[in-house]
């Protein structure tokens, strides 16, 4: 654990711009003017499609690629004119990239033995370092001995025995199998708490993400789209692309028919819903989203509630604890529930009503209509 | 009679065009030198059959047998030619391994045209090319026109026939065999190994020494093999560039089974030729082996 403080502005990215030109002449902004504070202590995870520039972030924090413009403060002084062996950070690669002609420890301790630390001290932090990921006593085998999650561990040891003030993690388990990947996920995290440092981690995949950060920037064609908590990036989504790119949405655009401040009715394609959302006004166009596994089936024998939604049913898919509806509304609109019920009885072709929680919806901001983000 | 399994029956099968080969054209003429090298020259060319160990002791400095005229000139000339090779193994090796860098670091297209560039000479006859050197060397040829013509020298350089004009052209005949095994080394080496040793902090340097240098070792050991050995033997270059004055081992060899007629004394140069790169180059791989690479 950190004895001290945790400082919120520890790493300070400052309108950070990086453009690249294409080999068809074309011009990809990587960066978009990116402003961010990471605190000392936080698990903080660049989240976005592949070309969103994360990447481009990572590497010009570790410094293997350069600014256009805008400045980074790592505990206040500039990292862009020092050269990546200088900077306090440490890497941990995509592919590992364990150094193939070195045995485990030497690939381990290699850090050590360019800062020239003594042959006692190294080795026992070798060691250390070894046990921390769970990998004690491997120190005389080759990298190519090992499978492919003890080299992600392997390159874990490599990256933290340097004491970094920051760990960047460059999509590290994205080789590994699933449950494999479940299990490394609450060990970085428990890692990260247990060194007390910064974790900066880039990823594709949201569900990675919502697992292990405590705060996600969700990047898109260069520009953060949201920055919050994993909670907030599920429920609150601040657009349409972080609304579509995290989890499963139904998205809905309407116009307010009704509002009497809290209570608000929504026609959206012939349905009128009812929303628990205090600033819209009638005649007002918003987008609407509601998670999937936000719907109930109705059962037959209560009254047909105002709070639910007619649907057609299309297609049932059994995914191992709940059931995934696909339906179609009567606009046509496609419609995806997640049901925890047994489904006795119902088959495709079959009219539902699905029930909401008014308060369950989620206006998502700056988008009105069709707009496709 | 042991009986072959299928798979090594099959494998005899694909091996032997080529053991017989080797054994016919290439361990054939070997063995009738290591013979040769054994016995009496002939009055006027030829061998006379009777077992002379005098051969041998020519090379190392006792000509036939006659202590006071010791001399140890064919030993001179042995490491003369060693010396040489090994110059042309350094010069070619410092061109050869930051140009193969820069060339791997180029989109692929302009890749693919640089390296077909360093093979381009070998559409070419050697001879013909050496020949071009000497135009461009000579008295009168371009390097001393365009120094003149720049001012930086007022009479012309004595270029050809000397060590350095051997130098150039062994350099100019061995870089794509330095090259392509050089090049094909450093083409592997993932680029994210180099960014995880500075990442680790060392240094360009040090990460030079510890990740670049071991990982592309293969491929330098492999190039200055290749150069080396055809380097030692070479007599071509010698004799066009380097005229009467730098005599090197092959071009010994050559004039003791052409010129002198003798035979025997020519296969004993060649057999002591051959035993001298097995050392050099035994020393060299086992020094390589100890360290030893991934697989």
């Amino acid at each position: 654990m950190s004895a001290q403080q945790p400082s919120p502005d520890f790493l300070k990215i400052k309108k950070a711009y990086r453009h690249f030109v294409t080999p068809e002449g074309g011009t990809v902004r990587a960066l978009d003017g990116i402003d961010l504070s990471v605190a000392s202590n936080e698990f903080i995870t660049l989240l976005g499609p592949s070309g969103c520039g994360k990447t481009t972030l990572l590497n010009i924090i570790a410094g293997f690629e350069r600014l256009d413009r805008g400045e980074i403060l790592l505990a206040g002084t500039s990292l862009l004119e020092s050269p990546p062996h200088r900077r306090p950070v440490n890497t941990v690669f995509q592919s590992y990239a364990l150094f193939p002609h070195l045995n485990i420890g030497d690939n381990v301790g290699y850090g050590l033995d360019v800062a020239g630390v003594a042959k006692k001290e190294r080795n026992q932090r070798v060691a250390e370092a070894l046990e921390m990921v769970g990998l004690s006593g491997v120190e005389k085998r080759k990298p190519s001995q090992l499978s492919g999650g003890q080299q992600q561990r392997v390159a874990l040891a490599r990256a933290i025995i340097n004491r970094p003030k920051m760990l960047l993690l460059d999509e590290p388990l994205s080789a590994l199998d699933r449950n494999l990947r479940g299990k490394m996920q609450i060990e970085l995290k428990n890692l990260q708490a247990e060194l007390g440092i910064c974790f900066l981690f880039v990823t594709h995949d949201q569900e990675e993400a919502l697992t292990m950060s405590d705060r996600i920037v969700v990047l898109n064609e260069g520009k953060v789209e949201q920055l919050g908590t994993p909670d907030e990036i599920y429920h609150r989504p601040a657009s349409r692309f972080v609304t579509e790119f995290i989890g499963e949405s139904n998205i809905f655009s309407g116009t307010v028919v009704a509002s009497d401040g809290q209570l608000a009715r929504v026609n959206v394609g012939g349905t009128e819903v009812l929303c628990t959302q205090q600033n819209l006004t009638p005649g007002e166009q918003v987008s609407l989203l509601l998670r999937p596994e936000h719907f109930q089936l109705q059962s037959a024998d209560q009254p047909n509630g105002s709070t639910g939604i007619s649907a057609v049913l299309e297609q049932s898919v059994f995914i191992g604890r709940d059931h995934q509806l696909h339906c179609r509304m009567p606009n046509g609109q496609p419609l995806s529930a997640l049901i925890r019920s047994s489904l006795s009885g119902i088959k495709p072709g079959q009219a539902l009503t699905l029930e909401y929680d008014p308060a369950a919806w989620h206006v998502i901001p700056g988008v009105a209509g069709e707009r496709r983000a | 009679m042991r009986s072959f399994t299928r798979q090594q029956k099959q494998l005899l099968l694909l091996l032997s065009p080529a053991t017989l080969f080797l054994g016919i054209f290439f361990l054939g003429p070997l063995l009738i030198m290591a013979v040769y090298s054994l016995l009496e020259p002939g009055l006027y060319g030829g061998v006379e059959w009777n077992f002379y160990h005098w051969n041998y002791g020519r090379v190392l400095g006792w000509a036939d047998g006659f202590y006071e005229e010791f001399d140890i000139v064919y030993l001179q000339i042995l490491l003369r030619s060693a010396g040489l090779a090994l110059l042309t193994v350094l010069v070619t090796l410092a061109f050869c391994y930051p140009v193969a860098f820069w060339i791997s670091r180029l989109p692929s297209r302009r890749k693919s045209l640089c390296i077909f560039l360093i093979a381009l000479p070998f559409f070419s006859s050697m001879i013909i090319r050496l020949y071009a050197w000497i135009l461009i060397l000579r008295d009168s040829g371009f390097a001393n026109q365009i120094l003149m013509s720049l001012g930086l020298i007022s009479e012309p350089l004595d270029l050809m026939y000397s060590g350095t004009a051997v130098i150039i052209g062994m350099v100019y005949i061995f870089i794509p065999f330095m090259f392509l095994p050089v090049y094909s080394s450093v083409e592997n080496l993932d680029p994210k190994l180099i960014k995880a040793s500075q990442d680790l902090g060392a240094t360009p340097f040090t990460t030079f020494r510890r990740v670049i240098f071991p990982m592309t070792l293969p491929g330098v050991v492999s190039g200055c093999i290749l150069v080396f050995i055809p380097a030692l033997g070479n007599f071509v270059v010698p004799a066009m560039l380097g005229g009467a004055k730098v005599v090197m081992i092959g071009n010994l060899v050559e004039q003791q089974f052409l010129a002198a007629r003798n035979w025997p004394f020519g296969a004993t140069l060649s057999m002591v030729m051959i035993a001298f790169m097995l050392l050099v180059v035994s020393i060299y791989l086992l020094k390589a082996m100890k360290n030893p690479q991934h697989s």
